[in-house]
C-alpha cells in the first residue's frame, strides 16, 4: 500500500443499552440544529461522540461556509431503518396521503452523516457504509480520503440506534464510536494544534471465499496493512457476533486508544468481511504529543 | 491524481436493455418508456420499470442485489482475460437496498426482519481485496467507482469493480412524490416548463484497472478517469446548493490538473425539477463562466432517474458518448429557462470531444464530480 500514516486526533463513544438509556445518553445533546433542521437519534447520538473529540463541538451551528476540508465517513447496519419502517406503516395504513415529506430523506441509510455534517458545517465528502462491519470499513475508507488528499480531516466510524434495529438485532445497544483523523501532510498538521492519540499506519481488507480460510486470511491481512519499516504488532481480533452492530468493532479500539495500548493490528470480522487497521498509540505515561 | 485509471468492462441491467448499445440506442432515439406502476401498496401513474420476462427480474425480498450480481456478472465476462481473484475488489453503491426488504415484508405482509442486505449481495464471492456497500444517496453510482479509482490508486487492488443498483419502490416513488418532485409528466431538464423527474430503476458495474496494466495487457478500454471530487453542501436535506455544487466540481478539475477550459462536455445530474437544474447550472456558470459553460448532455430526459444507478449510468453514457464523437441529444426539452443563462444542451450532432465532466448529487447535499477522458486522448 502506498500511503503516509493518519494522525488520530480524538476519539469519542457513546453506549446506551435500551431505549430508555439511550434518552439519557440523548439528554445533553441539541434536538435541532440551524443548519439541518431537526436532529433524529442517530444523528444526535453521533453528535455526543463527535463532541467528545477536541474542537468538533466547537464546530456545531457555526455560521459562515462549510470546512470543505473536513469530511465524514459513518458506518451503519440500521441506516435509518425506523424512519422507513414507520413511513411504509403509515403508507399502508393511510396512503400516500399520511406521508410527511422528510421522511424519504431521512429514512435513508446516508441521512445520519448528512445532518451531522450540516450540524457541524463539514463540506468534504460525505460517505455512509453499510453492514455489521461497516464501522471498520468507513474508518479505513476515512483514511484513503485523508492519503489520496481529498480531506485534511475525516470523523469516521460506526452509529447504530437499537430504534433501527429489526429481528434479530433488536436487542442490540445503541452505540457510536468515532475516531477524528488528520492528514500528518501539511499544511493540515501545520494549521491543527491538537495532540495526537495515535496513528493508523496501515490498512487492508479482503473477503475470503469460505469461513475455513478466516485465520489464514487474518494473518494475510495484517502482513498487506503493516508498513515494510514496522515491527509486526500483536494482533487482536473482534469478532462480531449476529447481534452487533457497525460500532462494535470500534468501542473497544477507542479504548485502546484511550489507554494508549501501544502497537496493534485490529482486526474485525462479521460474517466473511474482514478488516484490519494497524495502529500505534504511545504508552499514555509516555510519549504522547 | 497521478493514476489514470481505464474502464474496460460494462455489466449493465436497464429497463431499456442489458447491454451499453441498448442503453446508447435509447438515447439516441430518446425513447420514452413512461408507464403505470403497480408497487406493493400503491398504484403509481408514473415510473420506468425493468421488465420481468426473465430468471433474477422477478419482485424478490432482495431485488437490487438480484439485479447488481446480474450486472456485476456481466461485468466480471466483459473481459477476455481473468483477473487474479486475490487482487479483486468490489464497491457497490445503493440508495434504498435493504428497504425493499422491509418493504416486502411490510406491505405484502411476512415477518419483518432484518433486510442484512449486504450479506445478500456478497455471499458466495470472494473478493480478495474486499467488498464495500457504499450509500451516498443519488450520488452513490458515481462515487463507488471514484472509491475505487483511490483503491487502485493506492495499490490496494489491482482491478476494482464498481457502480450502483437501486429498484423502484412504493417506499421511494411516495416519498418523491410527497416532495413534489415527481409526477406524470416527462422529464425535460433544464426546460422553462420543466417540473418533475421520471424515477426508474437499474443496476450497472464498472470493471476499472490502472491504465498502464490495461495497456500492458492489452485490454480492451472504454476510456480513461482522469480525476474526481466528492463534497457535502452541509445544508438542507435536499434542497440543492449551488455554491457546494461548484466547490465539488472545482475539486474534481484539481484532482484531474485539468483547465475548466479543456472540458468539452457536461454529463449533468440533470433531474428536471425546478431547484435541482436552477442550482446545477448556477454551479456551472461558476466554475466555467456564463458565457463559457461546455455543451450539456442530460441522460435522465430518456433513462429516467434510477437513484443510486444514475450515477453510473451517466458516467456510462459519457463514455460511449467519447467513443463515438457525439453527445446523446437532451429529450423533451423544447426551450431552455431563460435563468439558466447561455446553458446550451446537446443536440444528435454535437460532438463530445475528449475530456467530459460528469456530475450525480444526492439527497444530504453529497455530491460527486467526474472527469473522464476518451482512450484515445489519453495515448
Amino acid at each position: 500500500m502506498n500511503a503516509d500514516p493518519i494522525d488520530i486526533v480524538g476519539v469519542g463513544a457513546v453506549v446506551a443499552t435500551g431505549p430508555h438509556a439511550l434518552q439519557a445518553v440523548l439528554a445533553g445533546v441539541p434536538m435541532r440544529s440551524r443548519r439541518a433542521g431537526a436532529l433524529s437519534g442517530a444523528a444526535r447520538l453521533a453528535l455526543a461522540a463527535a463532541a467528545q473529540c477536541p474542537s468538533v463541538g466547537d464546530s456545531f451551528d457555526l455560521c459562515g461556509a462549510p470546512d470543505a476540508r473536513t469530511g465524514i465517513c459513518l458506518g451503519t447496519r440500521h441506516g435509518a431503518a425506523a424512519v422507513a419502517r414507520r413511513s411504509l406503516l403509515v403508507l399502508r395504513e393511510h396512503g400516500v396521503a399520511g406521508l410527511q415529506p422528510s421522511w424519504y430523506a431521512g429514512g435513508l441509510a446516508n441521512a445520519t452523516s448528512a445532518l451531522l455534517a450540516s450540524a457541524c458545517a463539514f463540506g468534504g465528502p460525505n460517505l455512509s457504509f453499510l453492514g455489521q462491519h461497516a464501522g471498520l470499513d468507513a474508518l479505513i475508507h476515512a483514511c484513503r480520503c485523508l492519503a489520496r488528499h481529498r480531506a485534511d480531516h475525516m470523523l469516521a466510524g460506526g452509529v447504530d440506534t437499537c430504534e433501527a434495529a429489526a429481528p434479530p438485532c433488536e436487542t442490540a445497544a445503541s452505540a457510536a464510536a468515532l475516531l477524528l483523523l488528520r492528514r500528518m501532510a501539511p499544511p493540515s498538521n501545520a494549521t491543527d494544534a491538537r495532540p495526537r492519540l495515535g496513528r493508523v499506519l496501515g490498512w487492508a481488507q479482503c473477503r475470503p471465499a469460505a469461513a475455513s480460510d478466516i485465520p489464514a486470511a487474518i494473518a494475510s491481512l495484517v502482513r498487506q496493512a503493516t508498513p515494510a519499516a514496522c515491527r509486526p504488532p500483536p494482533i487482536e481480533v473482534c469478532a462480531l457476533e449476529p447481534e452487533t452492530h457497525s460500532a462494535s468493532a470500534l468501542l473497544p479500539l477507542v479504548e485502546l486508544l484511550r489507554a494508549g495500548g501501544g502497537l496493534r493490528a485490529w482486526v474485525a470480522h462479521g460474517q466473511q468481511e474482514l478488516h484490519c487497521v494497524v495502529i500505534d498509540s504511545p504508552a499514555a505515561s509516555g510519549e504522547r504529543e | 491524481m497521478t493514476v489514470e485509471v481505464a474502464v474496460t468492462g460494462v455489466g449493465v441491467v436497464s429497463p431499456f436493455g442489458d447491454t451499453p448499445m441498448a442503453l446508447w440506442d435509447a438515447l439516441a432515439r430518446r425513447v420514452d418508456a413512461r408507464a403505470p406502476w403497480q408497487a406493493a401498496a400503491v398504484a403509481h401513474p408514473c415510473a420506468q420499470a425493468i421488465p420481468v420476462t426473465a430468471s433474477g427480474r422477478e419482485h424478490t425480498r432482495h431485488r437490487a442485489w438480484q439485479l447488481a450480481r446480474l450486472a456485476l456478472d456481466k461485468a466480471m465476462a466483459s473481459d477476455r482475460v481473468p483477473a487474479a481473484q486475490a487482487r479483486i475488489g468490489c464497491i457497490l453503491g445503493t440508495t434504498t437496498a435493504g428497504i425493499d426488504a422491509l418493504e416486502r415484508d411490510l406491505l405484502l405482509g411476512g415477518e419483518a426482519g432484518d433486510g442484512d442486505a449486504v450479506g445478500a449481495l456478497l455471499d458466495g464471492r470472494p473478493w480478495g481485496a474486499g467488498a464495500s456497500v457504499l450509500s451516498a444517496a443519488c450520488a452513490s453510482g458515481l462515487l463507488a467507482p471514484a472509491l475505487a479509482v483511490d483503491r487502485l490508486a493506492l495499490g490496494e487492488a489491482e482491478v476494482m469493480f464498481a457502480g450502483g443498483v437501486d429498484v423502484l419502490l412504493d417506499y421511494t416513488l411516495s416519498g418523491f412524490h410527497g416532495l413534489r418532485l415527481s409526477g406524470t409528466a416527462a422529464c425535460r431538464p433544464f426546460d422553462r416548463l420543466r417540473q418533475s423527474v421520471v424515477l426508474s430503476e437499474g443496476a450497472a458495474v464498472l470493471r476499472l484497472e490502472p491504465l498502464r496494466s490495461a495497456r500492458a495487457r492489452g485490454a480492451g478500454v472504454l476510456g480513461v478517469i482522469k480525476g474526481f471530487g466528492m463534497g457535502c453542501d452541509a445544508g438542507h436535506a435536499t434542497a440543492p446548493d449551488a455554491t457546494g455544487i461548484a466547490r465539488t466540481i472545482r475539486a474534481a478539475l484539481d484532482d484531474a490538473q485539468m483547465d475548466p477550459a479543456a472540458v468539452a462536455c457536461v454529463f449533468a445530474h440533470g433531474t428536471g425539477t425546478p431547484a435541482n437544474d436552477a442550482a446545477e447550472a448556477a454551479a456551472l456558470a461558476q466554475v466555467f463562466g456564463a458565457q463559457r459553460i461546455p455543451p450539456v448532455a442530460a441522460v435522465k430526459s430518456v433513462l429516467g432517474h434510477s437513484q443510486a444507478a444514475a450515477g453510473t449510468f451517466s458516467l456510462l453514457s459519457a463514455l460511449l458518448a467519447l467513443r463515438r464523437g457525439v453527445l446523446p441529444p437532451v429529450a423533451n426539452t423544447s426551450e431552455v429557462d431563460p435563468a439558466m443563462g447561455n446553458l446550451v444542451l446537446a443536440a444528435p450532432d454535437t460532438p463530445s470531444g475528449a475530456v467530459a465532466l460528469v456530475n450525480a448529487f444526492g439527497f444530504g447535499g453529497t455530491n460527486g464530480v467526474m472527469v473522464i477522458g476518451s482512450h484515445t486522448e489519453a495515448a
